[in-house]
């Protein structure tokens, strides 16, 4: 290897460093030259199971009070019709049924409003969040669904129970089972472990419009080791 | 091998071949830098702060070899990068396949559904690789060539003499 050789890939290497900065610069689609560094911050997953604690005692909540208060509507509608047929006592009453039943359905609206609120502050976002195991759990438990993005094969030597198989690396072949995947929905994508197709399968589906999709990252490996439910 | 090497329309061909495989596989990397740094980011052999410049200067460090390769300027020093680069390639792509990362190889597209068969592209790297080395070894310094040339005048002046 002569001299001249040795200066000529010096030479290369200077033309490619120009060249690379020259054409990064006036590219539309130009990137940093230095990359910013990954975190991954995990959601506040006490924060996230505790709403959902909330939501559930919520929603008995409203189931219990619905039940009460269709009890105490019979109840009153009883006493109503034997208050009508009471002419003295009947026209009181039945004043004070309404004034009842207004109050109990002014409630009851309070009562889903703040479930629709509760449901939102748990679900509504458009950037997929990095989760852990226990909150993938919480998820699973509520029966949410989760997505495999790993190949075919991985999928079939073991997955999440009731998990849907769609491999990033196909997308463009498994596009169609996105679509049909209502986007208001939640879902948890997940791989192996030491992969990043769950990330890309995240933020390929928040950029189709689905807005509440949760990236596990522990993936499959951790879910197995954890002897949660699988296939 | 080394008659093979040496004939000089075989060596042509076999260098435009390489030139070409290098130059095509820059063409998407270029175009699309963001998903390729996140193709090397995925690799997890860099550091965070090198993924991007990689990304930049890679495809055009391909390119102006694949060129040099099929013009026949620079031969030899460009073959020396193009090997240089194809033993990182070999040595990256194996690394994946042996800690199973689920990756995308970026080799010739930026495609995330480009096919996944890493182990067949350190097959194709090995195949480029070996005829770049025997290239490489078998093909003189322009110095050396040009040298030779003159003693080849010099001895025909004299034989005329």
């Amino acid at each position: 290897m002569s001299k001249k050789a040795l200066l000529q890939v010096a030479g290369i290497l200077v033309i490619t460093i120009l060249a690379g900065i020259f054409f990064n610069l006036s590219n539309p689609n130009r990137i940093q030259f230095i990359a910013n560094e990954k975190i991954v911050n995990f959601s506040q997953s006490d924060s996230l199971l505790n709403a959902l604690r909330i939501q559930d005692s919520i929603l008995k909540a409203a189931d219990s009070l619905k039940n009460t208060s269709n009890r105490r509507e019979d109840s009153l509608r009883l006493s109503h019709e034997k208050h009508i047929q009471d002419s003295i006592l009947a026209v009181n009453k039945t004043d004070s049924l309404k004034r009842i039943q207004d109050s109990l359905k002014t409630v009851n609206q309070k009562k889903e409003d703040s479930i629709k609120n509760a449901q939102n502050q748990v679900t509504d976002f458009a950037k997929p969040i990095d989760i852990k195991i226990d909150f993938a759990k919480a998820l699973f438990d509520k029966k949410y669904r989760f997505i495999d993005a790993r190949d075919i094969s991985d999928y079939g030597a073991g997955h999440v129970q009731g998990a849907l198989n769609i491999p990033f690396h196909e997308i463009e072949k498994y596009k169609d089972r996105l679509n049909d995947l209502p986007k208001d929905q939640v879902y948890i994508t997940y791989c192996s472990s030491a992969c990043d197709v769950s990330i890309d399968m995240a933020y390929y589906m928040a950029k189709l419009g689905f807005k509440k999709v949760y990236i596990f990252h522990g993936g499959w490996d951790e879910w197995k080791a954890a002897g949660y439910p699988a296939n | 091998m080394k008659k093979l090497f040496e004939n000089k329309y075989i060596a042509i061909a076999a260098r435009i071949v390489l030139g070409a495989v290098f130059m095509y596989a820059s063409f998407d990397k270029m175009a699309n830098p963001e998903t390729f740094a996140s193709i090397i980011d995925n690799y997890h052999i860099l550091p965070y702060q090198l993924v991007n410049a990689l990304a930049i200067f890679l495809p055009w460090l391909e390119l102006i070899t694949g060129l040099l390769l099929i013009t026949g300027k620079w031969v030899k020093s460009s073959l020396l990068l193009y090997n240089v680069m194809l033993v990182v390639f070999i040595i990256a792509l194996s690394q994946a396949l042996i800690r199973g990362l689920d990756i995308s190889c970026g080799c010739f597209s930026v495609n995330p559904s480009s096919t996944s068969e890493v182990w067949l592209r350190i097959v194709e790297d090995i195949i480029l690789l070996f005829v770049g080395i025997m290239l490489f070894k078998y093909t003189k310094d322009e110095d050396t060539a040009i040298q030779n040339s003159e003693i080849e005048n010099k001895n025909l002046i004299n034989q005329t003499n």
